[in-house]
């Protein structure tokens, strides 16, 4: 246990969390013990910032360390290629290109032990349909920041409803002008007012 | 009541809230565009290109609102240059996007790190003239017609009555260098290299405020120096880092408007109560707080009520969902609440999609019909 890089991951010290990585990794350490530790600096960032001690850049720089430690163990960690909590997809509805929420939640959840199926921006029925077929995802997000997009959400969780795929699968949708009455109105189950919340109530759900 | 008289009744209804004092009816103020194209059986496409097409819309859309004390614009079609103001490219309707899709910013890494250095050796006004023509793709003279008839739309919309509120605006640093180098790039570069930051920030700043003064200067019964910031919400950063990088130049750029006796209107996206108390430390009187309903309008009125004027907040997603019944009564409950000192509005603009019964139940419970 190196209780000093996961209080570096917490306190988000990029020198320090980089050389211990290196210093870890020269003494034959695991590289997936590597990664739980930094996975618990990770856990105690998230804590930070349900306690308003952190805030979105904090978030936004824990996960470009937590990349960065990622790539001198080789790419392990990194993107959720340890998956703790299995797979969430998630894209900008159809007519939004939107990008930078859906970003921000993406990463902060790839580095919270999820596997991460991007889908990006402008995206169809069609490709959340296939992507629910191909991933089994037993949370998916929906990412609009515009309230013209509103109908399109609503028209995609229908056609997942008609295709037989809610059953056990969890959407989320979030955004700007995205609120309770939004979320009623295109039949989802929950909002996501930030990151965090979707990272805590994914680990709920997908089992912590 | 001649359109001249109309015109003066309200600017000074607008000037008299923001000022705290109390006007004869609650000025009523939206924020809009894509809405009044979609009126006025304007394409996205061509109000986004077309300066004649967009104020044939802002004209129609003033005279359908009728007893609204201000609109935004008076023309619009200037299409790229719309991205300027946050160094980002633009998604346009008719071009990349479908005619009546609205148009999106296309936020992508156009900003280096070395970038800074530029600014830091050459200045940011050279450095956002190349930046416009050479990453953005801007063309400006195909523009140059759009900028020449300005005056004459703006013109046209007083002579019929309207003040336009929001039309000079002042770029807020966090927004155009976070936009160019990406949101998530920006808040690590500030982590790593906070000196460098200071400094750009420092040349950003400056030139803003002249270019704002020089524009004011131009300006004809300027009500407002607009300003966006929704990438610079306390929300983001840290305490520490927001006091250091946000509220100090916002402050900076906020007393140089009232320094030429223009009000600041903050507009105001996401979450903003963490930072409500520094406001407190500008002048009674001298600035408007413009929240789009996800800073609880109530709270700013607890902390700013006797500060500074409120406008806000019928928020995006009630005008498209909600009936004309709960808006006006929403609308009415909000005039009642927040007292003098308020301006109705929508909370950020009004939606392409929006019920136009919604938008007019604002405008009835404004004039007390």
């Amino acid at each position: 246990m190196s209780k000093k890089l996961i209080e570096a991951m917490a306190d988000l010290d990029e020198d320090l969390v980089l050389s211990e990585v290196k210093a870890l990794i020269s003494q034959n350490v695991l590289a997936l013990d590597i990664i739980a530790y930094l996975q618990e600096g990770m856990g105690i960032v998230g804590k930070r910032f349900e306690e308003k001690e952190y805030f979105l850049s904090e978030l936004i720089m824990s996960a470009e360390i937590f990349n960065e430690a990622s790539q001198l163990l080789g790419g392990v960690g990194g993107a959720g290629a340890t998956s703790k909590y299995g797979t969430f997809v998630m894209g900008t509805i159809y007519d939004d290109i939107h990008d930078i929420g859906k970003n921000i939640v993406t990463t902060v959840m790839s580095s919270n032990g999820f596997n991460v199926v991007d889908l990006g921006v402008d995206v169809c029925t069609e490709k959340y349909i296939d992507a629910i077929k191909e991933y089994k995802p037993k949370v998916i997000g929906i990412s609009c920041l515009l309230t013209t997009a509103f109908d399109n959400i609503k028209e995609c969780i229908q056609s997942i409803e008609k295709a037989g795929l809610r059953k056990d699968l969890k959407i989320l949708i979030g955004g700007g002008p995205v609120d309770e009455a939004t979320c009623k109105y295109v039949g989802a189950d929950h909002v996501c007012k930030n990151a965090q919340e979707t990272v805590e109530y994914s680990k709920k759900y997908m089992g912590e | 009541m001649t359109n001249q008289e109309m015109y003066q009744l309200r600017l000074d209804r607008i000037k008299k809230a923001i000022k705290l004092e109390k006007p004869d009816k609650t000025p009523f103020v939206p924020v809009a565009d894509s809405f009044y194209a979609k009126l006025a059986g304007v394409t996205l496409a061509d109000f986004i290109t077309s300066a004649e097409a967009s104020h044939k819309a802002f004209m129609y859309g003033a005279q359908w609102l009728g007893d609204v004390e201000a609109v935004s614009f008076s023309y619009s079609g200037i299409g790229d240059f719309m991205g300027a103001f946050f160094f980002s490219k633009m998604k346009l309707p008719g071009r990349e996007l479908g005619e009546n899709v609205l148009w999106q910013f296309d936020e992508q890494e156009l900003m280096s790190t070395e970038d800074y250095d530029t600014i830091l050796k050459g200045g940011f006004r050279a450095f956002a003239e190349d930046f416009y023509v050479n990453r953005l793709h801007i063309d400006f003279e195909k523009l140059a017609p759009v900028f020449e008839v300005g005056p004459q739309y703006d013109q046209e919309m007083r002579d019929l009555g309207y003040p336009m509120y929001d039309n000079l605006n002042m770029t807020f640093p966090i927004d155009c260098l976070s936009g160019g180098r990406t949101m998530a790039k920006f808040m690590v570069d500030i982590r790593r290299m906070p000196e460098k930051i200071i400094e750009v920030l420092d040349i950003v700043v400056k030139a803003n405020i002249e270019d704002m003064k020089n524009m004011a200067a131009a300006w004809v019964d300027p009500l407002d120096v607009w300003f966006s910031m929704g990438r610079a919400c306390p929300d983001f950063y840290s305490t520490k880092i927001w006091e250091k990088f946000v509220w100090k130049y916002l402050k900076e750029e906020i007393e140089a408007c009232i320094e030429i006796g223009i009000p600041a209107n903050l507009h105001i996206d996401a979450n903003w109560e963490r930072a409500l108390p520094y406001f407190k430390e500008l002048p009674k009187g001298t600035c408007v707080f413009e929240t789009d309903g996800t800073t609880d309008i109530y709270k700013v009125k607890e902390v700013l009520g006797d500060k500074m004027c409120i406008k806000g907040d019928v928020q995006a997603a009630k005008l498209v969902l909600a009936t004309a019944e709960d808006v006006y009564k929403y609308s009415c409950q909000l005039i009642k609440d927040m007292g003098p000192g308020f301006i109705l509005s929508s909370g950020c603009s009004i939606p392409y999609n929006a019920k136009p019964e919604n938008v007019k139940a604002m405008v009835a419970a404004a004039s007390g019909k």
